[in-house]
C-alpha cells in the first residue's frame, strides 16, 4: 500500500518536472552538468570490489527518482569508459533496480526517497551519491555541498569501505571527510 | 715554415707530437664538452618531464573536479626546486587552473596554450609541456617554465675542468715526449755528430754504433759500409803510396851505388890512363936512350975507324938513329905520347946535323917554313929520316966552297 503511495507520489513528481523540466534547465545548466561531470569522474577515483563489477558488461550509473541533470549525463558520459566498461545510465524510481547498480544518485528534490534508498543498499557495494545536505553523515558515501558558490563533496569513507569500496589518496586530498553521526 | 726548417730534430719531433696532441685533445675535449653539454639537456629534460607527470598526476582530482586550491597546494610544492620559474596547470579549453611564479616574480606570462605535449629550449629558460593523463584520458596540461642557470653553470665547470685536464695531460704528454723523442732523434744526432768528428779529425776509422733494424739503423749501416769503403781506398792508397816511396828509395840507392861504381872505374881509367902514360914516357925514354947509346956506340966505333968513306958511313948511320932518337925523345916530352909537333922535330933535328956535320953554326943559319903541324911515330920517323937524308946531303954537298945557304923544305 505504501509502495503504491509512494509511485503514486513520484509520478506526481515526475509530472511536475515534466511541466517545470525547461524552466529548470534554462536556470541551473551548469550546476547539474558539473555534477554530471563530477559523477563520471567519481568512476575513476572509486574502487568496486572485483565481484560487483564481475557480473556486469557495464558500469551502471543510477539515478533514482527524479533525473536533474537532463541530458548531461549522457553527453557527459558519451563514449567514455569507467574501470575498463561502457558506462550505462538508468533512470529508476524503483528500488528493486538497485542492486544493479554500480553508482546510485538521488537528487535533493528527492529527499524522502533517501532513506529508503539507503535501507536497499545497506548491505550491497553500491556508491551512493546524493546533493542532500548531510547525506555522507547521514550514511551516503559522498554528498555534494555548495561553498562559495562552489561545489564541492564530502566522503563517508567508513560507509565506502564497509562495503567493500575504497576511494583514490587523490579523492580524499580535495573532499572533505565526514563521519557517520550516531 | 723556414724557422721550422731551422729548429733542431729534438725541437721538430717534440713540437709536431705536441701539435698532435693538442689538436686530438682540443678536439676531444670539445666533443666532449658538447656531448656532456647535450646530454644534460636530455637529462634535464628527462628529470623535468618525470616532475611533470608526477605534478600532473597529483592534480588528477583537482582538474577533474575543478578544484582550484588543490591545484594550487600542489603546485606550490614546486617552491622547493630552485630552477623552476615557473609552471601552470592547464585546463583543456586552455584556460589557466593554478599556476605559480618562484618569488611571487610578475614579470612572467604564461603563454597562451598552442602546443601538446613538447619541450623548447629558449634564450634562458626551458619551456616544458606535459599531458595530465587520467584513465588513458587527457584532461589537462602542465607547463614549466625552468632556468637554463644550472646547465650554464655546469658548461662552464666542465669547461674549466676540461681545460685544466687537456692542460695537465698536454704537460704530462711533454714531458714523456721529450724522453721519447731522443728514440728517434738520439741515433740520427750520433750519426751527425760521428759524421762531423770524422770529416774534422779525418779519422776513417770510427764507427757509429748500431742503432737498431730501422730505416736510421739501415742509414748508420750504409754510412759505416761507406766510411769501410773509403778506409779500404784509403789504406789501398797508402800501400800504393808506400811502395813507391820504397822503389825510389831504392833506385836512388841503387844509382848512388852506381854512380859510386862510375866514379871508381873512371878513376881506374885514369890511374891505368896514367900509368900507361908513364909506361909510354919509359919506353920511349929507353927507345930514346936505346938510340942514343947506339949513336955513342957508333961513334965510339967511328973514332977507330981511320978510313974516312967508312967514318962517313957510321956517322950517317948515327944522323939516322939520332933522328929517329929525336923523335922519340919529343914523343915522351908531348903532352899525348902519340904525336909530335913537326917544326919543333925538324928544328932540333936540323940543329943537330948541323952541329954534327959542319961544326960551325955561325956561318950556316937555318930557315924554316914549316906549319903547325903534329904526326904520328909512324909518319914521323919515315919523314924525319927523309929530311935527315936532305939535310945531310944538303949540309955535306953545299959548300965545295964553304958558301951556301941550305934550306930544308
Amino acid at each position: 500500500m505504501k509502495r503504491i503511495v509512494y509511485i503514486f507520489i513520484t509520478l506526481l513528481c515526475l509530472s511536475i518536472c515534466m511541466t517545470t523540466q525547461v524552466d529548470a534547465e534554462d536556470r541551473a545548466p551548469t550546476e547539474y552538468a558539473v555534477k554530471a561531470a563530477f559523477l563520471y569522474n567519481f568512476t575513476k577515483f572509486v574502487e568496486w570490489p572485483e565481484e560487483a563489477l564481475k557480473g556486469s558488461d557495464s558500469l551502471i550509473i543510477c539515478v533514482f527518482g527524479e533525473n536533474p541533470f537532463g541530458n548531461s549525463l549522457e553527453t557527459t558520459v558519451e563514449g567514455n569508459t569507467a574501470q575498463s566498461k561502457p558506462i550505462k545510465i538508468i533512470y529508476s524510481t524503483d528500488v528493486s533496480d538497485i542492486p544493479n547498480c554500480h553508482m546510485l544518485f538521488i537528487t535533493k528534490r528527492n529527499k524522502q526517497h533517501s532513506d529508503a534508498v539507503l535501507m536497499a543498499v545497506v548491505d550491497l557495494p553500491v556508491l551512493t551519491v546524493s546533493d542532500l545536505p548531510g547525506f555522507a553523515s547521514d550514511g551516503g558515501m559522498i554528498g555534494f555541498y555548495f561553498d562559495n558558490n562552489r561545489i564541492r563533496f564530502e566522503v563517508n569513507r567508513q560507509a565506502a569501505n564497509d562495503l567493500g569500496l575504497s576511494f583514490s589518496s587523490r579523492l580524499l586530498k580535495i573532499a572533505r571527510i565526514v563521519q557517520e553521526e550516531e | 715554415m723556414n724557422f721550422f726548417n731551422n729548429l733542431s730534430l729534438r725541437s721538430k719531433l717534440t713540437s709536431i707530437s705536441m701539435i698532435a696532441c693538442t689538436i686530438a685533445l682540443v678536439l676531444a675535449g670539445v666533443a666532449f664538452v658538447i656531448y656532456d653539454h647535450q646530454q644534460m639537456k636530455s637529462n634535464m629534460v628527462q628529470e623535468f618531464e618525470i616532475l611533470a607527470d608526477v605534478l600532473g598526476a597529483n592534480c588528477t582530482a583537482a582538474i577533474a573536479f575543478n578544484n582550484t586550491n588543490d591545484a594550487k597546494e600542489t603546485i606550490a610544492s614546486l617552491m622547493v626546486e630552485d630552477n623552476v620559474a615557473a609552471a601552470c596547470v592547464y585546463r583543456l579549453d586552455g584556460t589557466i587552473l593554478a599556476q605559480y611564479k618562484q618569488g611571487g616574480r610578475a614579470d612572467i606570462e604564461f603563454p597562451t596554450l598552442t602546443v601538446d605535449q613538447s619541450h623548447q629550449f629558449g634564450n634562458n629558460y626551458l619551456e616544458l609541456y606535459r599531458n595530465i593523463i587520467l584513465e588513458e584520458e587527457k584532461i589537462g596540461i602542465v607547463y614549466l617554465q625552468i632556468s637554463l642557470k644550472p646547465l650554464d653553470d655546469r658548461l662552464t665547470s666542465i669547461f674549466i675542468a676540461v681545460s685544466l685536464a687537456i692542460l695537465c695531460t698536454l704537460v704530462i704528454v711533454l714531458l714523456i715526449v721529450s724522453r721519447l723523442q731522443r728514440l728517434i732523434s738520439q741515433p740520427i744526432l750520433t750519426l751527425a755528430t760521428t759524421a762531423k768528428q770524422i770529416s774534422d779529425s779525418r779519422d776513417y776509422s770510427v764507427r757509429v754504433p748500431m742503432a737498431g733494424q730501422d730505416e736510421v739503423g739501415t742509414l748508420v749501416e750504409q754510412f759505416n759500409g761507406m766510411l769501410s769503403q773509403i778506409q779500404t781506398r784509403d789504406s789501398a792508397l797508402q800501400k800504393a803510396q808506400n811502395r813507391l816511396e820504397q822503389r825510389v828509395n831504392e833506385r836512388t840507392l841503387e844509382l848512388q851505388e852506381e854512380v859510386l861504381e862510375h866514379d871508381r872505374a873512371k878513376q881506374q881509367i885514369s890511374t891505368s890512363l896514367r900509368e900507361k902514360e908513364t909506361l909510354l914516357k919509359e919506353i920511349h925514354h929507353r927507345v930514346k936512350n936505346n938510340l942514343q947509346i947506339i949513336t955513342s956506340l957508333l961513334n965510339l966505333q967511328a973514332y977507330q975507324i981511320s978510313d974516312i968513306n967508312t967514318q962517313r958511313l957510321f956517322r950517317d948511320s948515327m944522323s939516322r938513329v939520332k933522328s929517329m932518337a929525336l923523335i922519340h925523345e919529343q914523343l915522351y916530352q908531348s903532352k899525348d905520347l902519340a904525336e909530335i909537333s913537326f917544326s919543333e922535330y925538324v928544328n932540333s933535328l936540323a940543329r943537330y946535323l948541323l952541329s954534327t956535320i959542319t961544326g960551325n953554326l955561325e956561318r950556316i943559319s937555318i930557315k924554316q917554313d914549316i906549319d903547325d903541324t903534329t904526326f904520328g911515330v909512324d909518319t914521323a920517323v919515315p919523314c924525319g929520316l927523309i929530311i935527315n937524308e936532305l939535310v945531310t946531303n944538303s949540309l955535306k954537298y953545299a959548300f965545295p966552297n964553304n958558301h951556301c945557304l941550305p934550306k930544308t923544305r
